[in-house]
């Protein structure tokens, strides 16, 4: 099946990614996890642009670049240099931002993402380094402030952004662009993806289709995007803005507009004619960075990516490959997966991880850290051996995720382990002798009636009998009887 | 009385005391800020001897104002890299010496102009630095210079001063307009007291990128003899003599018998960059001081202007830069925009090369060049701009242009006098070629033995 994109939708992506992982800002020696920390409190001279100031490159984030870029089988360009861009913003300390320009430290490269039709290639223009300005915090709406506090933490901090050939044909394949990127960083530590303003998108957009025929469409960008989710609602949201215009006959602008996230409408913020000069130059303050043997010390310790450790999960463990997708997302998944598989059979390790786990995990928005291997192996390994049923591993799963403790100690104090076979059976035996309606409709056909009366013995045995044996056995009286 | 480092060292405790004294009672306006609690911090070769800083380089908990309105009342919360080594060294910073607004040539300083230590009539420079040494209040004044802050100034008062190749010494601290182009550098009365004051500041500083990363050795190559320069080859170039004054001229004929005297080889030369170098040195000081001055907006420190919104307040604000930084801005602004960048900006990064590589070839055949360092004497106190250049450029001549676009090191020794007023000559060598500039400065002015003119 090929994707028609009947509005021959156009989706580019420039992603800001906070290098927060880097411990140092960009240019100076603060901590780049003020998270926590009361407002302007992370902050030294350099990034507070205090004249007489000088900035200082952390190779920490020359390193995490190339890292990105390696990761984006990208070019990695040797000698590499910084701009000055010029605006005047009150967040801006310097009033300019350092950034690349012509000679940006990583060219060209793709991201391979599961497109409408099957796999899709997004291509990589480019991605630079830059330092993020602080932060405004308006207080009333943005359009009408009655004042506006600046927090310098954030200034400073080291970014990197990558920015993508206009290759998505709809907000779900920018969604999952997204998704694969931030797995795909998470994976190079480079980034933790949790603190806020992580990772923010602007999208460029444009229909290009009217009336079933092709046309330039007009590219509108969406700034500041704050999550993937969000992504994904204001690309549909400017694609039916679009058409609708289109429709209407009314001409659209190339302009820049904002994300109300309340509302799901993007509103004009300015239009590109007007758009500012920023007057890029040489930085002088910061002499151009040769990258030399660098790459190839990176490129060493590169760790394996989510794509190729999926197809050597399939092959290694011979795992169906919705589960290796599955257990790939995350490292830490992918980790505890294979920690499971080596001490017990793959394929149960991977429905108990992908399908169990992951999804209490989920529900309970818990990181993988909260469960240990060692303590899903003693699950699988009780199941396995028939000392609890399969009903019974899932509620230690949910039971160690909120309570914590030990499986084997909740079995005892719960009374899990599997009642004996002779229990069964006699219970099997009781159950058809207490429904003799439910025995009679087996016989004559209905095949519900027999989940009935195994239904029964399960009750019998308080959930503690193994299912299939019940009704091994069930099935065994009523032949005999 | 013009005194050395060593007279001061001599006095022992009363020497600070005795400038501050003399300091408060000057009125020649050489002086922004007195520090009168200053104390000795560590000790070294410089200890207990008093210095003054230009009042761009940052002193932790002294109002630094690059004598602009827009800085009134900044208090650094930090020591610049130079008064770190200075402090270390022992040397008490008495005070900060006024200066061109972020020593910009031709900019007025908010304390007024810094009249001449030898005749209050005439002008002492772009920055005070050098009437504080020729006036005797100190025996040293550190003091950056980008298009001749320092030099200027010690031409026209008679002292020696030194700007070393660029990166010697650490910008950290140093509140630059024109980052590339700009460096601190020292003046003092005699060759060996620039050497010892340049001695403590320069090395590696890791804050600052462009620093360099071996410390020059300033007093290595100082030679002994009769004929100390045997060997060395000097070069004229002529084009560095085209606006000379005659009488300037002929001290500086002087001057070349002089080195030969002292058994160098001198020859005239042409550079064919040098009708580029004002031009471009104009165009790169321009548009750094445009993103340098930005962070002057009123959100975080200094004076802020009242108004409705932030947009007016930052214009209002940026109203206190003096007219001639303002004109500065807006050129810079201007030849950074989409394509003024490409036909101004651009081509001046690429002549700037040209330039160099103009100097590198020069000197893998001279170990030096000379040249006056001014035009003319001290000028009048009331002329037009305070670099006595006449319009608004950002260097005072093309050699002064030249050594900063290339970052040369160069020194400026007086090499006699034209009545009561000092002329200065300037020495330049190759990028990191300090040395040969230390070891012909150094023989030069034992050569001439000069002496400064009495005060009128």
């Amino acid at each position: 099946m090929v994707y028609e994109n009947p509005d021959q939708v156009m989706v580019g992506l420039e992603i800001h990614v906070q290098l927060n992982k880097a411990n140092t800002k960009m240019f100076c020696g603060c901590t780049t996890d003020y998270t926590d920390e009361a407002a302007n409190t992370c902050l030294c001279p350099s990034c507070m642009a205090l004249p007489g100031t000088t900035p200082v490159l952390n190779e920490k984030c020359v390193d995490y670049a190339i890292k990105i870029g390696l990761a984006l089988n990208s070019e990695i360009e040797n000698e590499t240099d910084f701009f000055m861009k010029n605006y005047f913003y009150p967040d801006l300390g310097n009033g300019y931002q350092v950034t690349q320009f012509d000679k940006p430290i990583v060219k060209g490269g793709y991201v391979v993402i599961e497109g409408e039709d099957g796999e899709l290639k997004v291509r990589i223009n480019r991605a630079h380094m830059e330092d993020d300005p602080g932060k405004m915090v308006h207080i009333g709406s943005i359009a009408k402030s009655a004042g506006s506090l600046i927090d310098f933490n954030r200034s400073g901090m080291p970014l990197v952004e990558i920015v993508t050939e206009p290759d998505m044909r709809s907000a779900k394949e920018a969604r999952r662009f997204l998704d694969k990127l931030r797995s795909i960083l998470e994976y190079l530590d480079v980034f933790d993806g949790s603190r806020e303003g992580a990772m923010k998108a602007d999208a460029n957009i444009s229909v290009n289709s009217f009336n079933g025929k092709r046309i330039n469409g007009t590219r509108v960008e969406v700034k500041n995007i704050s999550s993937h989710k969000a992504v994904e609602k204001a690309i549909n949201y400017e694609i039916m803005r679009q058409k609708d215009a289109l429709r209407k006959g009314k001409t659209l602008i190339q302009e820049t507009r904002h994300y109300d996230e309340d509302r799901n409408v993007t509103i004009s913020l300015r239009a590109k004619e007007t758009a500012d000069d920023y007057r890029y130059f040489p930085d002088f303050d910061l002499v151009p960075y040769v990258v030399g043997d660098r790459v190839k010390g990176i490129r060493a310790t590169l760790p394996e990516l989510p794509d190729a450790k999926r197809d050597r999960f399939v092959k290694e463990y011979d795992i169906s490959d919705a589960h290796a997708k599955s257990l790939v997302t995350e490292r830490a998944f992918a980790d505890l997966f294979e920690n499971v598989a080596s001490k017990v059979d793959p394929k149960s390790a991977a429905s108990w991880v992908a399908d169990i786990v992951k999804g209490e995990l989920n529900y309970r928005d818990l990181p993988v850290t909260t469960i240990s291997a060692e303590d899903i192996v003693s699950v699988i390994l009780m199941v396995s051996q028939k000392e609890i049923s399969e009903e019974s591993g899932v509620f230690i799963i949910r039971t160690l995720l909120d309570d914590g403790g030990k499986p084997a100690d909740i079995v005892k104090e719960k009374g899990l382990a599997m009642v004996a076979d002779d229990f069964i059976a006699a219970a099997a035996k009781e159950a058809i002798a207490e429904n003799p309606d439910a025995v009679s409709d087996y016989k004559a056909g209905t095949e519900k009636a027999l989940n009935f009366i195994v239904g029964k013995v399960m009750q019998k045995s308080k959930g503690k009998a193994d299912a299939r044996l019940a009704r091994e056995m069930v099935l065994k009286e009523l032949e005999n009887s | 009385m013009v005194q050395t480092i060593k007279d001061f060292q001599a006095a022992g405790e009363k020497a600070v005391a005795k400038s501050l004294n003399k300091m408060k009672k000057e009125d020649f306006g050489i002086f922004a800020t007195i520090c009168e609690n200053a104390k000795p911090v560590g000790s070294g070769s410089l200890s207990g001897v008093p210095i003054v800083l230009s009042d761009n380089i940052s002193l932790k908990d002294i109002e630094t104002t690059c004598r602009s309105q827009i800085l009134k009342g900044y208090i650094p919360p930090f020591d610049g890299a130079a008064v770190e080594k200075l402090k270390n060294a022992g040397a008490v910073l008495i005070g900060k010496t006024n200066m061109a607004e972020f020593g910009i040539l031709g900019a007025a300083s908010t304390c007024g102009p810094v009249s001449n230590p030898l005749d209050k009539t005439k002008k002492g420079g772009p920055s005070g630095s050098a009437a504080a040494v020729s006036s005797g209040i100190v025996p040293a004044a550190v003091c950056s210079d980008a298009g001749g802050l320092l030099r200027v100034s010690a031409s026209y008062c008679g002292t020696v001063s030194f700007k070393p190749s660029y990166g010697a010494v650490s910008r950290y601290g140093l509140i630059y307009y024109a980052g590339s182009l700009e460096q601190i550098g020292v003046t003092a009365s005699t060759v060996s007291d620039v050497v010892a004051v340049l001695d403590v500041l320069s090395g590696h500083d890791a804050r600052d990128t462009t620093s360099l990363p071996e410390k020059i050795n300033y007093s290595a190559k100082i030679k002994s003899g009769d004929k100390p320069l045997t060997g060395f080859k000097i070069g004229i170039p002529l084009e560095f003599l085209e606006d000379v004054d005659t009488s300037v001229l002929r001290t500086f004929e002087e001057s070349v018998a002089v080195f030969e005297k002292l058994g160098a080889v001198c020859e005239k030369i042409s550079l064919k960059t040098a009708s580029w170098m004002q031009p471009v040195h104009d165009i790169i000081a321009a548009g750094e001081s445009s993103a340098m001055l930005s962070r002057y907006d009123g959100t975080r420190f200094g004076p802020r202007a009242k108004a409705d919104n932030w947009h007016d307040m930052v214009a209002q604000t940026r109203a206190l830069f003096g007219p001639v930084v303002q004109r500065r801005i807006m050129l810079g602004v201007h030849l950074l925009t989409t394509g003024q960048y490409q036909d101004y900006y651009m081509k001046s990064l690429q002549i700037r090369t040209l330039i160099v590589d103009e100097f590198d070839s020069v000197f893998n055949n001279y170990d030096l060049l000379i040249s006056p360092t001014t035009n003319t004497v001290a000028p009048d106190l009331n002329g037009v701009c305070v670099g006595g250049c006449g319009f608004e450029l950002s260097s005072y001549s093309a050699a002064m242009a030249g050594t900063d676009l290339a970052g040369l090191p160069v020194a400026t020794v007086p090499c006699g006098n034209i009545g009561h007023l000092p002329v200065g000559l300037q020495m330049m060598s190759g990028y990191l070629m300090d040395e040969n500039v230390i070891a012909a400065a150094d023989a030069f002015e034992k050569a001439i033995d000069f002496v400064l003119p009495e005060a009128v």
